[in-house]
């Protein structure tokens, strides 16, 4: 009888092992849109201006504010008067999220091409070239060609035995953008700011230097030449890791972060990029912003976000000899995101958390110089030729303001709301 | 077919430990001094107050396969009262950590435990066998800054166990148990693709494991 017993309990072992019960998972489906790319490609260049409703990249330029609509294109903001900024023209660019601009030209990506547009005469921009298929070949369904996604937040509820989001992450095989996002929900909030020459923000994906552009997907990057002949793809995709982020050229170098290293790559070829450092750190997400000798990086964490953990900081790091990169500071933050250099002044935005101002007088040992905590900015951008003029980036549009003359205040000029 | 073998292994081991030694029969004398003894000093004690502890793995956490992997790792302590040779009652305080694949997702749960058991001693053997089984309560962690946010759920774990003799007060045991966990929770998370993705689950943890134990007096 004991034996018996025993024997029962035994058996009721056996394949007793699997969970029982269900899963709700709410996700953002999305269904593809498919196109005629010959038909876009033809569209209209220059619209009417509109509201702006799906704020990405911003540009400040000497009298001109550039504000990418997701998506669509980019509105174009007569800044003439600082605080009178107005609406002008918006420039049509289908499928564009990153922009980047040197000498009154848009290098911007739209679906599969990179175009270069003029845009000196802020009212009519001119496309001046456009170099096909740089990101990846056409993706067809038939005759027409997948040219997006539409998206909706779905909520399902799975059963035990239900493997449909393995399957989902075994079988991405299709994508679209430079990053291969197939349901992309960005990182980076929707206002993040930051894309030109001398006066760009620290969260670019795409860069121009030595009439070359370089675009980071999700782990490579694409090169596209710039000369007399217009724009021309670059056969060669270097792979550069995953989870990068942000691209950042100084001098010869290109700093590219991600969210456990910064990557210096050497392009004094600058067809063949070739990686001259690492440096590692915490995972984080990580806008790098290089200067002679130095390089600043901010470390940005939250809990349940696209960037997990608990370091949030400063990072100061000695460049002079970009083969042996030393860390020579860390000040702890609250929420860093973008930053920009003014001067002897380094300001970084902390997005809900305010703005902080730093005396790099001596640049590897910032000093706090003023804290602004009304002032909500992810990014701050310096006007290139008004010396005392920044532009931030905040939950609720763009603003600029007038830097006091104790370089501790701030004094609102104008804002952009969205 | 790896864990069938396993299973099997550990019941032959338990239900025969009798008859594989020689010396299993008591030395009746000694019943009255609260303890069962055996030749050359050995003994079970059989009355009376006692505590242990306990280490618990899952035998999914030895699997080679990737998939199937499923680490389990439970760490419990307890108080007890022997009442006679057969039966004996714990209440005793458990840390236990239980992953989970449902649904193609996996949850990470972690419970502190308050459990209430009873022991029978199946045969009064040399090596003694037992069956045993507990309840529990399971709390979550506390929800603000933590990583896993799941509530409190009931747990209960039945199992066939074997004490080993010994010439002292400690005694050494090996069990096999099924254990059950309750667990209710929500967990938001960027996957590979870069995308946002929040579950929210509702399933009862099914482990088999094999647990050490030391008890004193």
């Amino acid at each position: 009888m004991k034996n018996l017993l025993l024997g029962v309990i035994a058996i009721s072992f056996i394949n007793c092992t699997n969970d029982y019960g269900k899963v709700e998972v709410t996700y953002q489906e999305a269904t593809a849109i498919y196109g005629d790319i010959e038909a876009i490609r033809s569209q209209k260049l220059n619209e009417t201006t509109r509201e702006i409703t799906n704020p990405g990249k911003i540009y400040l330029g000497n009298d001109v504010i550039l504000i990418g609509e997701e998506q669509k294109g980019i509105h174009v903001i007569d800044n003439s008067d600082p605080i009178n900024p107005t609406l002008v023209n918006f420039i049509n660019i289908p499928g564009n999220r990153e922009f980047f601009v040197k000498d009154n030209k848009i290098y911007a990506e739209t679906y599969y091409d990179v175009v270069k547009i003029d845009f000196s005469d802020i009212h009519n921009a001119v496309l001046d070239s456009r170099a096909e298929y740089v990101f990846q070949d056409l993706w067809k369904n038939g005759e027409e060609t997948l040219i997006g996604f539409t998206y909706k937040e779905v909520t399902a509820e799975l059963d035990q035995n239900d493997d449909f989001y393995q399957q989902v992450l075994a079988e991405n095989e299709i994508y679209l953008d430079y990053a291969k996002n197939t349901i992309p929900k960005s990182a980076l909030p929707s206002s993040f700011a930051g894309s030109g020459s001398k006066v760009s923000g620290t969260a670019n994906r795409v860069t121009y230097t030595n009439e070359h552009i370089y675009i980071i997907g999700n782990n490579s990057m694409y090169i596209v030449a710039d000369d007399s002949n217009g724009l021309k793809k670059v056969e060669r995709n270097p792979y550069i890791g995953e989870g990068v982020e942000t691209i950042f050229p100084f001098e010869d170098n290109l700093y590219i972060g991600s969210r456990s290293a910064v990557n210096i790559y050497n392009i004094s070829d600058p067809k063949q990029p070739v990686e001259a450092y690492e440096f590692d750190h915490a995972t984080a997400c990580d806008p790098v912003l290089p200067a002679d000798g130095v390089a600043y990086v901010t470390l940005r964490t939250a809990d349940f976000s696209s960037c997990p953990g608990n370091t949030n900081s400063l990072l100061v790091l000695d460049t002079r000899n970009i083969q042996d990169v030393k860390q020579k500071n860390e000040i702890e933050m609250s929420s860093p995101f973008g930053m920009t250099i003014k001067g002897n002044d380094l300001y970084v935005g902390e997005g809900d958390n305010g703005l902080k101002i730093f005396d790099i007088s001596d640049k590897y040992n910032p000093q706090l110089r003023s804290s602004l905590n009304n002032i909500k900015a992810y990014d701050v951008i310096p006007h290139p030729t008004i010396s005392n003029l920044i532009l931030t980036t905040g939950p609720n549009g763009v603003s600029q303001y007038m830097i006091n003359d104790n370089n501790e205040s701030l004094t609102l000029q104008s804002s952009i709301s969205y | 077919m790896l864990r069938a073998a396993q299973i099997l292994l550990a019941l032959i081991m338990l239900v025969y430990a009798q008859g594989i030694y020689a010396q299993n029969d008591p030395l009746d004398s000694t019943y009255d001094f609260g303890i069962i003894e055996y030749d050359d000093n050995y003994f079970h004690d059989i009355y009376g107050f006692h505590y242990g502890f306990a280490m618990a793995l899952g035998l999914d956490d030895f699997s080679t396969d990737s998939t199937k992997h499923l680490g389990a790792v439970h760490l419990d302590s307890y108080l007890g009262w022997r009442f006679n040779k057969k039966f004996s009652l714990t209440t005793g305080l458990g840390f236990e950590f239980n992953e989970s694949r449902i649904s193609g997702f996996r949850f990470d749960t972690q419970f502190l435990t308050l459990h209430l058991g009873g022991r029978y001693n199946v045969f009064n053997t040399k090596y003694m066998p037992y069956i045993y089984g507990r309840l529990g309560y399971g709390f979550g962690p506390p929800q603000e800054e933590s990583l896993v946010d799941h509530e409190n759920g009931v747990n209960y774990q039945a199992g066939i166990g074997l004490t080993l003799p010994a010439q002292n007060s400690s005694k050494y045991s090996i069990a096999l148990a099924w254990h059950h966990q309750q667990a209710r929770g929500a967990e938001s998370f960027i996957d590979p693709l870069g995308n946002e993705i929040n579950t929210k689950y509702d399933i009862l943890i099914n482990r088999l494991i094999i647990k050490f134990g030391m008890e004193i007096r």
